[in-house]
């Protein structure tokens, strides 16, 4: 279909190496825990550079698309939609370092010049998606991004590959189910 | 061009072997009545379809396959048809279950047809062969289907945070999982 297109373009500063936001990028099952809007999430298949995404969108009604996704290592992840009744054609997120524990992310997003009703449109949200993207991405940094008083951490919860693991008033403890027993 | 990604429930090679024999395709394409392979030449198969719709047509097609990887296919000749072509990629499944099919097909029924009712002709056509594709899958044969391929290995998973409470002079702060809520009552 042809028709006048525009593409919505946002950069910001990140404090951390471009190699975490890429690994965020690419990771396709956990864009429902960041993307806006994005319910459901999953990698469909990978093929070296290429993979296949699945997002199902929900706000005014809900929308599911596929995405055809094209990475180089660090740099770039471009996003295409293959398949879904969305606004946007695609979108390129482009990751550069510019100084020690800091990357420049920038973020295109092409689709027509009028944006219609729903969640396709706020997933094109550009300035929106790296607002999601920073916040996430502070679940990957030693020390949490926070505007304002930074406060006294109480409580913390990492996630590890062993389990959970649990930071309280300055003591580590590993989290162990509880098991109840049986009447 | 329509795309659709299709999720089938078998190893690649046995969902290449379905889509690349073209003579059984009368069998369980829906809408294709007959399907003859009128000559091969090394990859390349030049087969008739007959496809019946609201209009019974048929066509030359020729097909061109890569081993496990997909099926491409082109317009030789028909008398209803200015242009149809298309692809069939074939990728495991990430879940380790079996095989996403990426289908792109182009159809161009000439100035009479309005391209908005040939996309949506297409776009069935294609939800028909995903349903039908997936019945074809059990019928396959069983040693082959069993072959699927194991799951990737997915994202290395880093050490990450999930949630933290903190005290500040304005109140309790809590960041779970990148947002930041208020406790309210």
């Amino acid at each position: 279909m042809s028709g006048i297109t525009r593409s919505v373009r946002a950069n910001r500063e990140f404090p951390c190496d471009q190699e975490l936001v890429y690994d965020i990028l690419t990771d396709y099952d956990r864009y429902k825990e960041w993307a806006p809007y994005v319910r459901e999430s999953a990698l469909l298949a990978e093929a070296g550079e290429l993979a296949i995404a699945s997002l199902d969108l929900a706000q005014s009604r809900e929308e599911h698309i596929s995405l055809e996704c094209i990475h180089t290592t660090n740099r770039s992840v471009l996003h295409r939609v293959i398949e879904g009744d969305v606004s946007f054609k695609g979108l390129e997120w482009t990751l550069e370092p510019v100084g020690p524990q800091r990357c420049r992310v920038s973020v295109t997003i092409d689709g027509p010049s009028l944006m219609p009703l729903g969640a396709g449109r706020q997933f094109a949200d550009a300035e929106g998606l790296l607002d999601a993207v920073l916040a996430y991405a502070g679940a990957y940094l030693p020390e949490l991004e926070v505007e304002g008083d930074r406060g006294e951490v109480v409580l913390e919860i990492f996630e590890e590959e062993t389990g959970l693991t649990c930071w309280y008033n300055g003591r580590q403890y590993q989290m162990v189910p509880v098991s109840r027993p049986r009447s | 061009m329509i795309k659709s990604v299709l999720n089938v429930n078998a190893a690649r090679d046995v969902v290449f072997r379905i889509l690349a024999d073209y003579g059984a395709y009368a069998s369980w394409v829906p809408g294709c009545a007959r399907s003859t392979v009128l000559s091969t030449t090394g990859t390349r198969a030049e087969t008739e379809l007959v496809l019946e719709g609201m209009k019974t047509i048929t066509v030359v097609l020729a097909f061109d396959a890569t081993e496990n990887q997909g099926v491409r296919f082109e317009l030789v000749k028909s008398a209803d048809l200015k242009n149809y072509r298309g692809e069939y990629r074939l990728m495991d499944a990430a879940s380790g279950g079996g095989t996403v099919v990426i289908a792109e097909i182009e159809m161009d029924a000439g100035a009479m047809v309005p391209r908005f009712m040939v996309d949506r002709i297409v776009k069935k056509a294609l939800e028909d062969m995903g349903k039908a594709l997936h019945a074809r899958v059990k019928s396959a044969p069983p040693q082959v289907e069993a072959a699927a391929a194991a799951g990737h290995g997915g994202h290395k998973r880093k050490r990450r945070r999930v949630l933290q409470i903190a005290h500040t002079p304005t109140g309790p702060r809590i960041w779970y999982v990148g947002r930041l809520y208020e406790p309210r009552k």
